[in-house]
């Protein structure tokens, strides 16, 4: 991850889309370690989450990831390792590497579809 | 002048956007102690099911919740009025606690008996199943996600319908 590419997702309500990224990346990933980006607090759990007031997540492979993000940062090595979720009103951003491997850049998809669903779609989404 | 004081539940329903709930009651003052009872069965059920690990479904936990976690509330509430059974709101609520929807079995035949069976499971495993033969349960199923990876597809959370214009 030299830059990072970031798609952006529209949707009717940004903390519901979040709760259903995270619950993906945790079968996407059996050990993944979760962050919030602002305050450092870090879960081994989705459900310990309550993500009420909460804007950046970051999802790790393992913790083994996450100690060596800590350690170097972005680094060619470390791709494929992490996933950054962003709220803001009406959006979801994913922010993934540059260049995501397939398996990555397969969970975006299929995130971005499931966000298409009446569910979690943005009224211009629904209306478009 | 004094102002009117509000009950805290219907406050929160009325935040949440699901005024319509009690609003759609006739008499509409029937509203509020229906929902009350909704809740009592369901919290009961739950105590009975699972003792002191059953989630709190009183009104004043649900108040309580909503200050913390409204997303959470509001589409619980979206199924108070229109689930059928008190074990299917203990269940929707353990899903939005964060267990995962491992299994859904539904029978439907036209003229034999309806049949709904869910197992949920916690990131600990610990699994949960939930039997119904009230069809009305099934309404359930609108709020759940759907998703594919790869060729393998899913049902993730339990969400709020767009129901209101706010």
């Amino acid at each position: 991850m030299i830059s990072g590419t970031d798609f952006v997702i529209p949707v009717r309500d940004e903390l519901d889309a979040l709760d259903l990224a995270l619950r993906a990346v945790v079968r996407l990933w059996d050990d993944v370690v979760l962050e919030d980006a602002e305050t450092g607090e870090v879960f081994s759990s989705y459900r310990g989450i309550n993500l009420f007031g909460r804007r950046e997540i970051l999802a790790f492979r393992d913790l083994e990831a996450a100690r060596l993000w800590d350690d170097i940062g972005p680094d060619s090595s470390l791709d494929g390792t992490l996933i950054h979720f962003l709220v803001s009103p009406g959006e979801l951003t994913v922010a993934v590497d540059d260049v995501p491997p397939p398996q990555i850049g397969s969970f975006v998809e299929s995130l971005r579809a499931a966000l298409r669903k009446d569910l979690f779609a943005s009224e211009s989404e629904v209306a478009a | 002048m004094s102002e009117a004081v509000i009950d805290p539940l219907e406050d929160v329903i009325r935040r949440a956007g699901e005024g319509w709930m009690i609003d759609w009651y006739a008499p509409k003052h029937d509203a509020l102690p229906r929902l009350r009872e909704i809740l009592r069965r369901a919290n009961e059920w739950g105590r009975a099911r699972f003792g002191g690990n059953a989630p709190q479904l009183t009104p004043e936990a649900i108040v309580n919740d909503y200050a913390g976690n409204p997303r959470k509330v509001r589409a619980f509430l979206q199924v108070l009025a229109s689930a059928g059974t008190p074990q299917a709101l203990v269940m929707v609520w353990r899903i939005l606690q964060g267990m995962d929807i491992a299994a859904i079995h539904m029978e439907y035949d036209q003229g034999q008996p309806f049949r709904l069976h869910v197992r949920l499971i916690s990131p600990d495993g610990v699994s949960e199943e939930y039997e119904s033969d009230n069809i009305d349960d099934a309404v359930i199923l609108r709020h759940l996600s759907t998703m594919k990876m790869g060729d393998q597809g899913s049902f993730d959370g339990f969400y709020p319908l767009n129901l209101s214009n706010k």
